[in-house]
Formats: C-alpha cells, sequence, structure tokens
C-alpha cells in the first residue's frame, strides 16, 4: 500500500459519492476533509489549506461555479489550490474553461482516475 | 279727315288682324262675338268663320260657365269699364290654356254700351316655366332625400363593417354582423352560408332569426352549390331579390324552415373566389327595392374580406400555436434529458464508486466486516434510490396513458404517517418530524402503497427543501367529509408563479433550480395523481420565497368507511 501525503478537500452534496472519496483518498494516506456545498468548503478553507479540491459543480446552497468565483477572491494562497471538478451534469464538461481549472473528470468516474489525478495533481505541487 | 280717318281705322283693322301674339277680339253687349284676329285663331283654334257670332263663354271651362263666370266678368267690365285676370280657358281641341285677360267696355260718344273689347294672351309658357320650377324643387328635394338615404346607408354599412373590424374570430364576427344588418334593413332572419372545404356545399355558418329548433337537419347539411335560390347565388356569382318567392321554395331546408316570402341574397367574393352567400328575408311580403340590394353587396364584399382576413388569421394562429408546441416539446425534452442525466449519473457514480471501494479494500486485505457492512450499505441506499427514479419514470409513463393501477383496501392513516416519519426520522438528524395525529381515529379505504408514497414524498421534500435544517410538521385530521394530511415546513419556500408548476411533470420551483437542488420534477406530478385518483385533491401553499411550504393532501372519505379501529398511540 502507498503512502501519500497532502491534504485534500472533497466538496460533494451526493453522500455516496463523498464518502467513496473521502475513504478511497485516505486509505492512499491523504488527510481528507469533506465539504457539502460551496458555501461550508469556503469555511473550511479559513482555517485549513489542502493542496488540491475535488468539487462537484451542481450542489445546493452554493454550487461549484459560485464556489471558484469566490475561491478566486481568497487571499493568503487559498486561491491558488488546484480545483479538479467533477460532475454529472453534461454542460460541466463544456463550462470548465471559464472555471479556470485543472482538471475536469464527469461521473460516473473509475476510483484508479480519481487516485491518478489526484496524485498527479499533489505531486507537482508543493509539499506539505 | 273722313277718308283719313277710314284710312286710320283700315290701318288699325289691320294691325288688329295681324297681331299673332294676343287674341284681340269684340263682343256685342251680349257677349256674342263680332270680330276675330289670327292671335285670337293660333290661341283659341278657332277660324273666325267658326266662332263669329257664337257667345264668348265657349272659351270657359264648364265649371266656370256653370258658376257664371262670363257674365260676371261682362258685368264688371261694364260697371267698372275694364276687368282684368288671369285664368284657365279652353281651346277648339278642349286643350286648357293658363291665360292673361283684359276686357273692356265699349261705348258710343252718348255713353251706351255698344259691346266689349277682349284681349287674351297665352301665358302656357310662362305656366310651365313655373310648373318646371316647381318640379325641379321638387326633384331637388327629392335628389336631397336620396342623398341623405344614400349617407345613411354609407353609416349603416359603417356599423356593419365596424363589427367586421372589431373582431378578429370568425363565429364572434358573423354574429355581431347578422344582428346588425338584421337590424338596419328590418327583416326577420339574416345568415351567412359558407363554402365548405371541398367547394361543394354551403354551410349556414352565423344565423339570425332562426329558432334553434326550425334548424333541422337538412338545414345545417348545407345546400349544394348551384341548388335552389340560395345556391343558385354562389353558382351565379349574382344577387337576387324575390319580392314574391314561388311555392315550391317551401320544400327548400333553409327557405322553408324559416317560412320566408321575400328576400335578397348576395354572393360572398374576394379576389374572385367566392366565400358563400348572405341572405336576408321576411315573413310577410316585402318589396325589396334597388338599394336594399346594392346595400347588401357592398356589405358582402367588406363581409367576404374579413372573412379571408379571419380565416387567414385563426390559420396563422393554429400554425403558430402548433409551431410553439413543438418548441416547448423539444425544450422539455432537452430539459428533461439533461436533468435526468444528472439525477441518474449522480446515484450510478456512487454505487460504482462504493464497489470499486470495495474491491480495493479486499485486493489491500483492508476489508473487514465493518467495511464490508459499510460499503455494501451504500450500495444498497444508491440501489434504492436509483430504484425510486425509476419507479417515478415507469409512474409517468403509466400516467401518459392513463391511470396508475391501485389497490384500494382499508387504511389506518395514523399508522401509515407514524411509520413514513420513523423510517424518514432515522434518516435525517438535521430534521426534526413533528407529528400530530389529531384526536379522532382515522381509517379510509385507499391503496396504503400509493398513499405512503404520496407521504413519503411530501415528506422527503420538506426535508430536502429545507436545506438549514428545522422543523417539519405532519399533521393528520379527520372530518366526516374526507381527511386531510399536512406537512408544514420552514425552508425556502415557493416563489409565485411556482405553486402550480411543480404539479406538472419535470416542473421544478425556480428557487429550486437555482439553488440546485436535485430533483426530476416528477414526485409531486405523480402525487397529485394518486390523490386525484382518490377522488381527493392535492396542493401548495406559501408565503413566498424563503417562508416555507404547506403541502396539503386531502382525501375524500365517505361516512361508511369510519370504522372503530383502533386509534394509533402517538
Amino acid at each position: 500500500v502507498q503512502h501519500h501525503s497532502g491534504r485534500v478537500l472533497v466538496v460533494e452534496d451526493e453522500d455516496t459519492i463523498g464518502q467513496v472519496l473521502t475513504e478511497t483518498l485516505a486509505d492512499e494516506g491523504y488527510e481528507v476533509r469533506r465539504a457539502q456545498n460551496g458555501y461550508e468548503a469556503l469555511d473550511v478553507l479559513r482555517t485549513w489549506r489542502p493542496h488540491l479540491i475535488l468539487l462537484d459543480l451542481m450542489m445546493p446552497v452554493m454550487d461549484g461555479w459560485a464556489f471558484r468565483a469566490a475561491q478566486r477572491e481568497l487571499t493568503g494562497g487559498a486561491a491558488d489550490v488546484p480545483v479538479i471538478v467533477l460532475s454529472a451534469a453534461r454542460e460541466a464538461t463544456f463550462r470548465t474553461g471559464e472555471l479556470g481549472v485543472a482538471e475536469a473528470l464527469s461521473k460516473p468516474f473509475e476510483l484508479t482516475q480519481i487516485v491518478e489525478a489526484v496524485e498527479r495533481w499533489i505531486g507537482s505541487g508543493p509539499s506539505a | 279727315m273722313p277718308a283719313r280717318t277710314g284710312e286710320q281705322m283700315d290701318l288699325f283693322r289691320l294691325l288688329v288682324e295681324t297681331v299673332r301674339d294676343y287674341a284681340i277680339f269684340l263682343l256685342d253687349s251680349s257677349g256674342h262675338i263680332r270680330s276675330w284676329n289670327a292671335g285670337a285663331q293660333r290661341i283659341n283654334g278657332y277660324a273666325a268663320s267658326e266662332i263669329i257670332g257664337k257667345h264668348f263663354s265657349i272659351f270657359y271651362p264648364a265649371a266656370e260657365v256653370r258658376r257664371g263666370k262670363p257674365e260676371y266678368e261682362l258685368r264688371v267690365a261694364t260697371d267698372e269699364g275694364r276687368y282684368e285676370e288671369e285664368g284657365w280657358r279652353v281651346r277648339q281641341d278642349g286643350s286648357r290654356f293658363w291665360s292673361s285677360v283684359v276686357i273692356t267696355a265699349l261705348r258710343d260718344p252718348a255713353g251706351e254700351l255698344v259691346g266689349f273689347a277682349k284681349v287674351t294672351r297665352d301665358l302656357s309658357e310662362r305656366k310651365q316655366a313655373e310648373e318646371e320650377r316647381a318640379r325641379l324643387l321638387e326633384l331637388e328635394r327629392e335628389a336631397r332625400g336620396r342623398a341623405e338615404t344614400a349617407l345613411e346607408r354609407l353609416r349603416s354599412i359603417q356599423l356593419v363593417t365596424e363589427a367586421v373590424l372589431a373582431h378578429l374570430g370568425l363565429d364572434d364576427l358573423l354574429r355581431e354582423l347578422l344582428d346588425r344588418i338584421g337590424e338596419i334593413l328590418v327583416v326577420d332572419v339574416a345568415t351567412v352560408l359558407l363554402l365548405d372545404a371541398e367547394g361543394e356545399r354551403l354551410i349556414p355558418e352565423g344565423v339570425s332569426g332562426l329558432p334553434i329548433d326550425l334548424r333541422t337537419a337538412s338545414f345545417e347539411a348545407g345546400i349544394p352549390v348551384g341548388h335552389g335560390i340560395i345556391g343558385r347565388i354562389a353558382a351565379d356569382r349574382r344577387g337576387v331579390v324575390f319580392d314574391d318567392l314561388p311555392p315550391e321554395t317551401q320544400a327548400d331546408p333553409f327557405l322553408g324552415a324559416a317560412g320566408l316570402r321575400s328576400l335578397i341574397g348576395a354572393p360572398l367574393g374576394v379576389e374572385g373566389r367566392v366565400l358563400g352567400v348572405i341572405v336576408v328575408g321576411t315573413r310577410y311580403h316585402r318589396r325589396f327595392v334597388e338599394a336594399d340590394l346594392d346595400f347588401l353587396q357592398i356589405v358582402a364584399d367588406r363581409v367576404a374580406l374579413a372573412i379571408d382576413r379571419a380565416r387567414l388569421y385563426e390559420a396563422e394562429q393554429s400554425a403558430r400555436r402548433e409551431a410553439d408546441a413543438a418548441t416547448v416539446a423539444v425544450r422539455l425534452r432537452d430539459e428533461f434529458l439533461s436533468v435526468a442525466s444528472h439525477e441518474l449519473r449522480n446515484p450510478v457514480a456512487g454505487m460504482k464508486g462504493a464497489a470499486q471501494l470495495l474491491r480495493r479494500a479486499q485486493q489491500r486485505g483492508q476489508l473487514d466486516g465493518v467495511r464490508l457492512n459499510r460499503y455494501v450499505g451504500m450500495i444498497e441506499q444508491t440501489a434504492n434510490r436509483l430504484a425510486n427514479l425509476t419507479d417515478d419514470l415507469l409512474d409517468v409513463s403509466r400516467l401518459q396513458q392513463g391511470v396508475l393501477p391501485m389497490r384500494p383496501q382499508e387504511t389506518d392513516l395514523a399508522k401509515l404517517l407514524e411509520s413514513v416519519v420513523e423510517r424518514l426520522c432515522e434518516q435525517n438528524v438535521a430534521h426534526r418530524l413533528v407529528l400530530d395525529l389529531g384526536d379522532v381515529p382515522c381509517v379510509a379505504t385507499i391503496d396504503p402503497d400509493r398513499v405512503e408514497q404520496v407521504v413519503d414524498n411530501l415528506i422527503s421534500n420538506a426535508i430536502k427543501y429545507t436545506p438549514g435544517g428545522g422543523d417539519i410538521q405532519v399533521s393528520l385530521r379527520c372530518e366526516d367529509e374526507g381527511v386531510e394530511v399536512r406537512v408544514r415546513d420552514a425552508g425556502i419556500g415557493l416563489p409565485e408563479g411556482s405553486l402550480e408548476r411543480i404539479f406538472e411533470p419535470f416542473g421544478r420551483a425556480s428557487n429550486a433550480v437555482q439553488r440546485n437542488i436535485e430533483g426530476l420534477g416528477l414526485g409531486l406530478y405523480i402525487c397529485r395523481k394518486i390523490g386525484e385518483q382518490h377522488g381527493g385533491r392535492l396542493w401548495a401553499e406559501s408565503e413566498g420565497e424563503g417562508l416555507g411550504t404547506t403541502m396539503r393532501l386531502w382525501l375524500p372519505m365517505p361516512g361508511d368507511m369510519l370504522g372503530e379501529a383502533p386509534r394509533a398511540a402517538s
């Protein structure tokens, strides 16, 4: 079993997906936190700095687009945290350009895709 | 001097005899004619030989002779020396002429009456001129009258065409039009018959003044073009006037039914096409004048144009409606596909992820009982959600073909509500479900599975649309006529315009869509249909956005269905 280090924030309202992602990445050795929507994610970012954010787009309260807009206004480096978008919405793949995100994966996904993408971005990013 | 006097007398006689413009002659003292001149012959017609010696009353109309007018005139002339007047005189041929007459008494030097000189002038021409002037005056008055009538007609036409312009719908237009034409022409019956699509029969489209019970089936079936008086108007494209309809018309389906005696009819033509005919008539004998037909034809031309326009307008409207409906259908389908793909992909992604997670754990030797339990639970839960979604889709497709199958049975609604609330309480910790079952037992004949589906859906919605958590009030009330289940939340509420939209297939509240709250928009559509199939109804109430929502389900309950069921413990 490989052991990675790094912090990942999972922003996902769908419980099963949220749990699967959290548990998989935790098994890989990452430190993972979960937010139900963009608003909770911004709250987490105030006290905790991840190396990567996995972001769902269609969420209640604050969706992925609104979160991205708010995140880019953040100070102290939080604006530069890379984001991987996960979405079940077809248009998500068309609109990732305006989101300015690192990568976009569509649901349903393979867990290995997720693990590889996280490795790629945290491997090249600043280590904890 | 005598010779000279004699010469003068001859000259004078010559003058008198040759004057042609005046009748100049002498009467003896008793009124018999003594001399005659050319003028007298011209004016009165008699030759000198025919008249000399006759009494001058021969020139007077018989009535005046009886009244003694000639003698009166001589008496006045005798007494006053002269009598003058204008009056009627009679010629030899019996014709009358208007004359100016002067009678002068002639006396000898001793003053003895010897006779009278009478000068008459024919004033017929002047009289004619006067009469002509009077006639012209009369003509002018008539012409003015006709002009006024024409103006009146013009106003009438305007009145009718106003009706044409005011409406664009064909039915309204014809009704209004016929009423006005009927009033203006003062007729008993007015009707418009329009050619059918095949151009073979004239179908009555508007009838004014004909009671419903007189509209026979053969009348409603229409009149073949070219057949009978009405059919020929369309075939000949010419107006007709009948002051007195021939007796065989009593067999005509329209004329006979209407009992018409007189009618006028005109074709409705526009740009060389005949659209139908307009016919007005009376049950009494009426002498229609040319102007009536002219009026009807002018009206017919405008009516034809209006009908043509109305048809174009209606064709355009229906084409537009079809196009709009098609556009809406395509948009709804696209929306559905987009929402459905999202709603279906999420649980599939979760299930697939959980299965892969399970395999990874097993491959790494990390799969203990606790993990296995958790992963299988996740798979089960998402599979249930997928099952619910597919059930909803199945229900919708069933509803689009008819109704949902129902298996009604006596059901304790309080128990049903309790079990739903209990189950949802276990799954939700952020919301408190407050159940109020009232104090009357509530047993109704319903399909318990379907009503449970409704209650589950309403409470789940209340939870879903109260994302911040909070109390959800669920109450049950039981009355003689029926039962009511209310689910009240303090959630995002419903904006105006969404109160009904949420019950349409794939219809969702605008604020739910804005907030990306998951949902296909099928649940409430199905729930309302279930309520309706029970003879009840389901509706939503909300003070507005952010002010919570109350869903109310009312199901009718026949009195005899109220059993002595044990009261549900709360």
